[in-house]
């Protein structure tokens, strides 16, 4: 009998969500972390100066605290001293001019911040706000049933039969552009920068179908349910993974590279580490990005060539860029004093300059004024600086992966390591602009580009944050492959996990989950 | 010979609220798992032990501080033991592991194991009470009879490689992280402040 029942290899959260139901149920469980910390893209840490928590990668994170991992372990995460933060101003867009506008979690302060600039766009977003409450009981938990599975027809099918002029508007939605998304609904290009850039976060520039979903899901809930963080910072959440994991018996290492999956008679039997130790496993869950996974810690002589060459064409989306700020006082923003409330304040042109944006990333030009997310934790969570000082960050949706140039002509440089700084200065640029204490405020900032963030987690290839493009071809029942959405792979005993498979990137820990119910199903 | 581990955890009992300043690699995991603390301060830089644990012992004169280094580290540089021949730390503990290569990148072979002697060295810039032990029995008095005396002391331990993993540990991006829990752990084992004049909150830290 081998010496656990099964080894996780990589501890990004759906690797630990994933070990706590193993581990729950009475499975010997290791993991196994390259890095010296656990948490993958859900950490955080005092990057800049003492008392500043800064979250590294994710920061909203308010769908772990709707998923079933949270319901089901609950009890533990309290006792673990797991908080979800959020306040009344979740999102606002500041545009050209000194202009913004804001949604509240209020729905009557939303209205009528968007009457101010149509009545009609105020008409239609009561409407969105309409079918987003009908259908969102049905839909959302479609995004933790297996795909494809009976469930999840049975659930699409419920839709149908509630309401099938809801659940026809949904699945416009599921193939529209976020283009096509704003422009059926809003006329003023102030309501459209509202959506524009939740469809952004991921990787869907103006004009790829699939993209509306994003749009319509994070726009709309983050509305209505407001933005969360974690109290004390985004590694609250791993901590507490972490925590409950040991005390139900699980293993964890770090700074445990696994390089290579050994197979015995087409079945996965155990890993080797980058020292050389072997470590058998009846079964073998691998949180590594697909392109990693097959042709690197699984040889390529124990994979079908079909598959092989399937996976080779996984595709990445452009990457991102990250500003972390440790401030002396808040924004004072130009367009409204209470911006500097919002957890979000997004920085955007139109959906043309979008859609350049993308258009440069995808060509590997340097944007000249890409998407910028605002981040504003403190008034969230004061908790995260000293009394009176902020922290924020300015994440850039989306660079290229590696610099042919720039859409500005500005800058020369065509590697990262010498193209952040300019970059950097570019983007305080483009938010001073909006609010002209920024330079001044400035007490410490931390860059971190593309290839930093790759080194740091190899799943976010090229420092694509979301470890592989959503657009429809690699979503719902093919992420990452059609055939080979439901975690299982050509090798008895080896599944996959995270973000690369359903239900995609961010935390919710949903593909932990599933799997977890998948293994002990079976057994 | 023996393993790091073995020897360090004969003297785990002297470590309480201890600084430790330790060398990049395999070391750290193994001193981070059977110590974790935030008193434990990863190096970045191969070598900078020396310096780094000679600051520290300094501003902390009534503390033991001990800085666990290895061979191909000290090789890296040894004007940072020729400073403290020179400053005369009485609370440093320069412990270093010697096991001959730099583990942490493919093994090559360091000068230790051809003709370079790092006690006759620390002996030769000036640090009276250095030492080579190749037991973990001799390790523990060593280290005991360092930590009960005035220094500075200089120990090299004859060890082998680290057993299964020696993992490189990867540039991490929360080493400014470490290094203000680090702060605050001294803070609190001082029951001082320290921060305000240690920090210039100006610079830019990119
Ligand atoms: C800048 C940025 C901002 C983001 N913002 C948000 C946000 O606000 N909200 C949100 O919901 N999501 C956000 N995301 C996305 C979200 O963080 C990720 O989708 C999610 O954390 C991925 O989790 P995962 O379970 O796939 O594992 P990962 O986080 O990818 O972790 C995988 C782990 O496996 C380890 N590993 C890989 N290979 C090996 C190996 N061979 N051996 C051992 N270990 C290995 C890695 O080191 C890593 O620790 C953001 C991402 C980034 C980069």
């Amino acid at each position: 009998m081998a010496a656990f029942d099964a080894v996780i290899v990589g501890a990004g959260h759906n690797a630990l969500v994933c070990a706590l139901y193993l581990a729950k149920a009475g499975r010997r469980i290791l993991v196994l972390e390259r890095s010296a910390e656990i948490g993958g893209a859900l950490r955080s840490a005092e990057l800049t100066l003492p008392g500043f928590v800064h979250d590294l990668y994710a920061t909203n994170v308010g769908q772990f605290a709707v998923s079933p991992a949270y319901r089901d372990f609950a009890p533990e995460f309290a006792a673990a001293g797991l908080e979800f933060l959020s306040n009344p101003y979740p999102y606002a867009t500041a545009l050209d001019g000194g202009r913004a506008i804001r949604v509240y979690k209020d729905q009557a302060l939303t209205e009528r911040e968007i009457a101010a600039v149509s009545a009609d766009d105020a008409a239609a977003w009561r409407e969105l706000v309409g079918l987003f409450k009908r259908t969102a009981p049905q839909f959302l938990p479609l995004f933790f049933t297996p795909m494809p599975s009976a469930a999840a027809l049975l659930r699409a099918a419920g839709l149908l039969g509630a309401s099938p002029r809801s659940a026809w508007a949904l699945r416009r939605i599921v193939k529209d552009t976020p283009r096509a998304f704003v422009d059926r609904r809003f006329a003023a290009d102030e309501t459209k920068a509202l959506l524009m850039p939740w469809a952004y976060h991921m990787d869907f520039g103006p004009d790829v179908p699939g993209g509306a979903t994003f749009a319509f899901v994070a726009g709309l809930s983050g509305h209505l349910r407001g933005l969360s963080v974690a109290k004390g910072g985004a590694g609250a959440i791993t901590s507490a993974l972490r925590r409950i994991a040991l005390s139900l018996g699980a293993q964890i290492r770090t700074s445990s590279e696994v390089k290579s999956i050994r197979i015995e008679r087409g079945r996965a039997a155990g890993v080797t580490l980058a020292g050389g130790e072997t470590i058998d496993a009846d079964c073998i869950v691998a949180s590594v990005t697909p392109k990693l996974l097959f042709g690197g810690l699984v040889a390529d002589e124990h994979l079908p060539p079909a598959f092989r060459r399937r996976i080779g064409a996984y595709r990445y989306g452009p990457a991102t860029f990250v500003v972390h700020l440790a401030l002396d006082r808040p924004l004072e923003w130009r367009a409204a004093a209470d911006l500097a409330q919002f957890n979000y304040v997004h920085l955007c042109g139109g959906t043309d300059d979008i859609a350049r944006t993308y258009a440069d990333s995808l060509a590997g030009r340097l944007p000249e004024r890409p998407v910028l997310v605002v981040s504003q934790t403190t008034p969230v969570d004061p908790s995260r600086a000293p009394p009176g000082k902020h922290v924020a960050r300015i994440h850039v949706r989306t660079v290229p992966s590696v610099i042919a140039g720039d859409a500005a002509g500005a800058i020369d440089a065509r590697s990262w390591k010498d193209a952040a700084e300019p970059y950097a200065e570019r983007l305080l640029d483009l938010v001073a602009a909006q609010a002209p204490n920024l330079r001044s405020a400035i007490l410490a900032r931390r860059i971190v580009a593309p290839p930093e963030i790759e080194l740091d987690n190899p799943n976010l290839v090229g420092g694509d944050c979301v470890s592989g493009s959503h657009h429809l071809d690699q979503n719902f029942a093919r992420r990452p492959l059609r055939g080979w959405s439901r975690y299982a792979t050509p090798i008895r005993g080896l599944y996959m996990t995270g973000a690369a498979t359903w239900p995609g990137g961010g935390v919710h820990g949903g593909s932990g989950y599933l799997l977890a119910q998948t293994l002990l199903r079976r057994s | 010979m023996f393993t790091r581990v073995e020897g360090l955890k004969r003297v785990l009992d002297l470590f309480d609220g201890v600084p430790v300043m330790v060398t990049v690699g395999a070391c750290w995991v193994e001193w981070d798992a059977l110590r974790p603390s935030d008193g434990n301060f990863a190096l970045k830089t191969l070598g900078s032990g020396s310096s780094v644990g000679l600051g520290v012992a300094l501003a902390l004169p009534k503390r033991k501080v001990v800085i666990l280094d290895g061979d191909g580290a000290v090789l890296m540089n040894m004007n940072g033991v020729a400073t403290v021949g020179q400053m005369q730390p009485k609370n440093l503990i320069h412990i270093v592991f010697d096991n001959k290569v730099y583990e942490a990148s493919g093994c090559i072979r360091t000068a230790t194991s051809f003709n370079a002697d790092l006690v006759a060295v620390a002996k030769g810039l000036g640090i009276k009470s250095a030492h080579r032990v190749a037991t973990p029995e001799a390790f523990e008095s060593q280290v005991r009879a360092a930590f009960a005396s005035d220094g500075p002391h200089f120990i090299v331990a004859e060890t082998k490689l680290s057993e299964g993993d020696s993992t490189f540990a990867y540039a991490r991006l929360e080493e400014t992280d470490n290094k203000h829990r680090f702060m605050r752990f001294l803070e609190k084992v001082e029951g001082r402040k320290l921060r305000e004049d240690a920090i210039d909150v100006k610079t830019s830290l990119r």
